[in-house]
């Protein structure tokens, strides 16, 4: 019969280096890139919304990236890097029938030691929406 | 022994995960794209309508012209390349409503580890236009 005693310390301090610590930045990694995931792809649906129902372009523009502060204010992730990209495919945007596209992205600051080595994630997220194409112009 | 039966735990845990996490992504992708394509969908204007009835309270929509509405907008909004197999499952008018179901399957990392066939995500929207 072999003996089943041995040291629960060292057992404990084991397992809590080998399997707990990189557990615990793994999963905050993950809620960091989910969290962005979640707020980029919400201010880009809402800021695309924002733009065609504005009265003109410039004050479209100006709805667009409140709309994105705002949406990132919310999830907390102001501190992060956002780029807001607009594009059209008419001249000017809010012409009737028109599509206007709003890419969000997003520079996440991973919480990981500094020895693993590159540290940040880009995540993009894009929508498109139609202008009313009954607008009074 | 324990560790070895650990790691695979572990490893599991990690797969199903990251299975799951690709369906989740793929949900909300077509989400977005079922949002806006109802959208441009409900811009199709039955205009025979109006001139034959008058504009009323409520626009009648034509289907066919749904369905081109549709096509346009996963063109313009390149749906292709933010998820694979993208398909367009219906479009349904009912007077001034459309209702656009879209579907795709998800690009599962594990799949090929899954005792399951591929999963088919699908998604709905609906959009009304009225006169305001």
């Amino acid at each position: 019969m072999t003996s089943d005693t041995g040291n629960v310390i060292v057992e404990f301090i084991g397992i809590t280096v080998a399997l707990l610590i990189p557990l615990s930045f793994i999963s905050n990694s993950c809620i960091q890139v989910a969290n962005a995931y979640r707020s980029t792809e919400a201010s880009a649906r809402t800021a695309a919304r924002a733009f065609v129902v504005s009265s003109s372009d410039s004050k479209g523009y100006y709805a667009a990236k409140s709309v994105v502060g705002v949406v990132s204010d919310d999830f907390e992730s102001q501190n992060s890097e956002i780029t807001t990209t607009i594009s059209c495919t008419k001249d000017p945007c809010l012409l009737p029938g028109g599509f206007v596209t709003v890419k969000v992205s997003k520079v996440v600051n991973l919480n990981l030691p500094s020895a693993l080595g590159a540290r940040s994630v880009v995540v993009t997220a894009q929508h498109t929406s139609v202008v009313d194409e009954m607008r009074v112009p | 022994m324990f560790g070895i039966g650990l790691s695979l735990a572990g490893l599991m845990i990690a797969t199903v995960s990251i299975y799951v996490a690709s369906i989740w992504v793929t949900k909300n992708t077509l989400d977005g794209i079922a949002d806006g394509a109802a959208l441009a969908a409900a811009q199709a204007v039955d205009v025979d309508v109006i001139y034959r009835e008058g504009a009323g309270n409520n626009l009648r929509l034509n289907e066919s012209l749904a369905r081109v509405r549709v096509k346009e907008y996963l063109k313009v909004a390149d749906a292709g390349s933010q998820i694979q197999n993208l398909s367009v499952r219906s479009v349904s008018v009912s007077g001034s409503a459309v209702t656009v179901t879209v579907q795709a399957q998800p690009h599962t990392a594990f799949g090929y580890l899954m005792p399951i066939s591929a999963p088919v995500v699908v998604s709905a929207a609906k959009a009304i236009n009225k006169v305001r």
